[in-house]
């Protein structure tokens, strides 16, 4: 049983003349919700919004059942939320350990020793307890982005917000995040966001697609990638009527679109549902 | 629709050898017959066309130029190297603004009497030391990664850079330096020190982050100003003859470091 | 592999207060050890190592000088420093990740205030240090007013460093500030024995001015 931590409303931002987000509703209960989506549907935005970094422009939110838009609301939604921000800055000359204690103190663990525990705790989590001494300017891409994830993982906080969390890391490390993160999401919300279609179906129990500022589905995983149910076959060459064809790895091409007779059909991914929805133009060869 | 275009016709298209008014109706009717459409896509250099349609998006979603940019191209500076000077951020307005403020106060101090002119001279020496720590370099400069791997040298971006700065200072100090009162040629004695502190903040910078590097510098000549006014009693002595030729020295010894060591802008490590 | 997770009880996250101390602690610490303060340092101890071989300080102005313009770099590089501190969250990009947190701006910008103690305390030393070296050649011990010349400048460019950091974040606008503090103490140097007192109240109220406007720079945001 879920219960609804987010609730969005009719939520608009507008960038200058650009529309971010156009008047989308959402709720938002415990386990892990993924949003999907190509660059700049909007995807970041809506996050930054629910991390309170970012004020919509019109329509009601709630974290919790509080505002963020009142200061004190704000505040106490800050004490239970965890942030990991699609651009994680950092400072050169802080050794890991230090930025996470840093960013523990900012999140009012005033207790020493309490704080180095738990800054310990979630560097371990995260495979960083053997450079937790370095500086950050010596780690690699993929070690600072462990070390955002870290500092969003700090004091157990009940909403997790990770944007794009597993770009730069290896196979391996994607799957030590798929692990953390369930763990961490049975009794918590974590809501991520990713371009990656594996992860959002390995992990997610929801989906929602954003598109232009719009949400053009929520669902499971599965109703997704129903969604293109008996419009994706296998042939040796690319189909006059696909809407998309791309040549797969073992050299016969994937097409999605209206299936001819006697095409030879295939069960949809996830993948396949979220490009059918999309319904782009028509490309040649996207890799795979 | 009863009219579909015709193979030799969608062959000589997309060759661009059909007449013009066969290529307007071709073009008029695949607007609306996505069938024929996929036909003169099939027939079209794909490379081509894609370099044109580049080339079009490039022109017109190029950012417009500021008004620094634009004026440093009539100039005569070519395209992208007013690009990379504008985007310096020790030479916007606000830097510019703030750099003739304080040599204007400084002129106005030195008005009043001795200690002022030696304040003016300090300060006339420094700036452009201050100027180059904040054109580039990590957490200062927000290309600076961007820069470091892009194909023009950091090492040349670095140099053009802190000689813009250091000419616009010098500009600027030399009109505030012409409000000085009967000086003689003590009004220009910030030249030599201010040039050869860039240069051996410069050639240290290739040891160290440029702030560091410009620090250091300032800290380590600020503090033998201060000696050598307590010594003589007289602190245009640091400005004096002796000091101007080994500053020069320093400046030659600098000159030869910064070139033995270009490259290591490019490497980026030091920071 | 990971150790059990300690809870923190939610009484002892509802003091927003007492984040300032730790903040301040750190802070002050990064502040000691940075490159261009021991440098500054070290050739402030250079200058009075000197002043004990070569200078005749036995006449009281040239005291008070002694006691307060070698201290100029000190509160130039402090300035600097305590500018890049504040700005680092621009600088590096993480104000994105410190706009999320509990702790607002303005918390953060007390803490950097707090911390001028910890250079107070090391320019407390060098004041005294400074003060052996010129009585071990038989110089007087100076007036109360003299001795905190040094420290009431400090403060001034550290809270001025801060002021320009919350107000300009442009990390050129740092040079306004050793302008402000040369044209400052060039009005110092050229106050007699009799006008420290309005000079040092002048550093003092400028310090209060220059810390309650970076304090109040965040009042309006969205923290």
């Amino acid at each position: 049983m879920s219960v609804t931590a987010i609730e969005i409303v009719d939520v608009e931002k507008r960038f200058l003349r650009t529309y971010a987000l156009r008047s989308v509703s959402l709720d938002i209960g415990s386990g892990i919700t993924g949003f999907l989506g190509p660059n700049g549907a909007g995807k970041t935005t809506l996050l930054r919004i629910l991390a309170t970094v970012l004020a919509p422009d019109a329509g009601r939110l709630r974290l919790f059942g509080l505002d963020p838009a009142r200061t004190g609301d704000r505040l106490a939604i800050r004490r239970r939320l965890g942030y990991m921000p699609q651009e994680p800055g950092f400072h050169r000359h802080f050794t890991a350990f230090e930025f996470v204690d840093y960013v523990a103190i900012l999140k009012e663990m005033t207790d020493r020793r309490v704080r180095h525990d738990e800054v310990r705790r979630v560097l371990e989590l995260v495979g960083l307890e053997d450079v937790m001494g370095r500086k950050l300017k010596a780690l690699s891409g993929g070690m600072r982005r462990r070390v955002a994830l870290a500092q969003a993982l700090l004091g157990e906080p009940e909403l997790v917000v990770l944007d794009e969390p597993t770009a730069g890391l290896d196979p391996e490390q994607r799957l030590r995040f798929r692990e953390i993160v369930s763990v961490l999401a049975e009794r918590r919300t974590v809501v991520l966001s990713t371009h990656q279609t594996e992860d959002v179906a390995a992990l997610c129990e929801r989906v929602v697609v954003l598109n232009e500022g719009e949400i053009p589905f929520v669902g499971t995983p599965s109703e997704l990638a129903a969604l293109a149910r008996g419009a994706v076959w296998l042939a040796d060459e690319r189909g006059p009527a696909a809407q998309l064809s791309w040549r797969t790895g073992e050299g016969r091409h994937r097409n999605i679109g209206s299936a001819p007779e006697l095409a030879e059909l295939v069960e949809p991914t996830l993948e396949d549902g979220y490009l059918m929805l999309l319904g782009t133009r028509p490309r040649e060869e996207v890799g795979r | 629709m009863s009219w579909h275009v015709a193979p030799d016709l969608l062959r000589a298209y997309a060759r661009g050898e059909a007449d013009h008014a066969a290529a307007s109706s071709l073009e008029a009717h695949v607007i609306h017959c996505p069938g024929c459409r996929q036909e003169v896509a099939a027939h079209c250099d794909r490379q081509g066309l894609e370099r044109v349609w580049g080339e079009i998006r490039n022109a017109v979603e190029a950012p417009p130029s500021g008004p620094i940019e634009t004026l440093l191209v009539r100039l005569g500076l070519a395209d992208h190297r007013a690009r990379l000077l504008a985007a310096t951020p020790s030479l916007g307005a606000s830097w510019l603004v703030s750099v003739a403020l304080s040599l204007g106060f400084a002129a106005f101090a030195a008005q009043q009497e001795e200690r002022g002119l030696m304040a003016f001279l300090v300060l006339a020496a420094l700036l452009p030391l201050a100027g180059v720590a904040a054109a580039y370099g990590p957490g200062i400069d927000p290309s600076y990664e961007i820069g470091v791997a892009a194909p023009m040298s950091s090492f040349r971006l670095i140099l053009v850079r802190a000689s813009t700065v250091l000419a616009s200072t010098a500009a600027l100090a030399a009109l505030a330096a012409l409000t000085l009162p009967r000086v003689g040629w003590m009004a220009a004695a910030w030249i030599v020190p201010s040039l050869a502190l860039t240069v051996l903040s410069l050639a240290l910078a290739t040891f160290m982050p440029p702030i560091l590097a410009s620090g250091f510098v300032a800290l380590i000549w600020g503090s033998i100003v201060i000696v050598t006014t307590r010594v003589t009693d007289n602190g245009l002595v640091a400005f004096g003859p002796g000091a101007q030729i080994g500053l020069l020295g320093l400046a030659a010894a600098s000159v030869l470091v910064l070139a033995f060591r270009r490259d290591s802008f490019d490497l980026g490590s030091h920071v | 592999m990971s150790a059990r997770s300690i809870p923190l009880p939610a009484a002892s996250r509802q003091r927003p207060r007492a984040t300032v101390l730790p903040l301040a602690r750190l802070e002050g610490r990064r502040l000691l050890r940075h490159p261009l303060i021991l440098l500054a340092a070290a050739l402030l101890l250079a200058l009075d190592f000197l002043s004990i071989l070569f200078f005749d300080e036995t006449d009281a102005d040239g005291y008070a000088w002694s006691l307060s313009v070698p201290f100029m770099p000190f509160a130039a590089a402090l300035l600097v420093v305590v500018n890049l501190a504040a700005l680092r969250g621009v600088r590096d990009g993480a104000d994105e990740l410190y706009g999320s947190l509990p702790t607002t701006a303005r918390t953060r910008t007390a803490a950097h205030l707090v911390s001028l103690a910890w250079a107070l305390a090391a320019t407390a030393l060098l004041v005294a240090l400074s003060v052996l070296a010129s009585m071990s050649r038989g110089g007087h011990v100076p007036g109360i007013f003299p001795a905190i010349t040094a420290p009431a400048m400090i403060a001034l460019c550290g809270a001025l460093g801060l002021a320009l950091a919350r107000w300009l974040p442009h990390s050129a606008a740092s040079t306004i500030g050793v302008v402000g503090l040369f044209v400052l103490v060039n009005g110092a140097g050229s106050a007699s024995e009799s006008r420290w007192g309005l000079l040092l109240l002048a550093f003092v109220a400028l310090t209060i001015l220059f810390g309650a406007l970076a304090l109040l720079r965040d009042r309006s945001r969205l923290t």
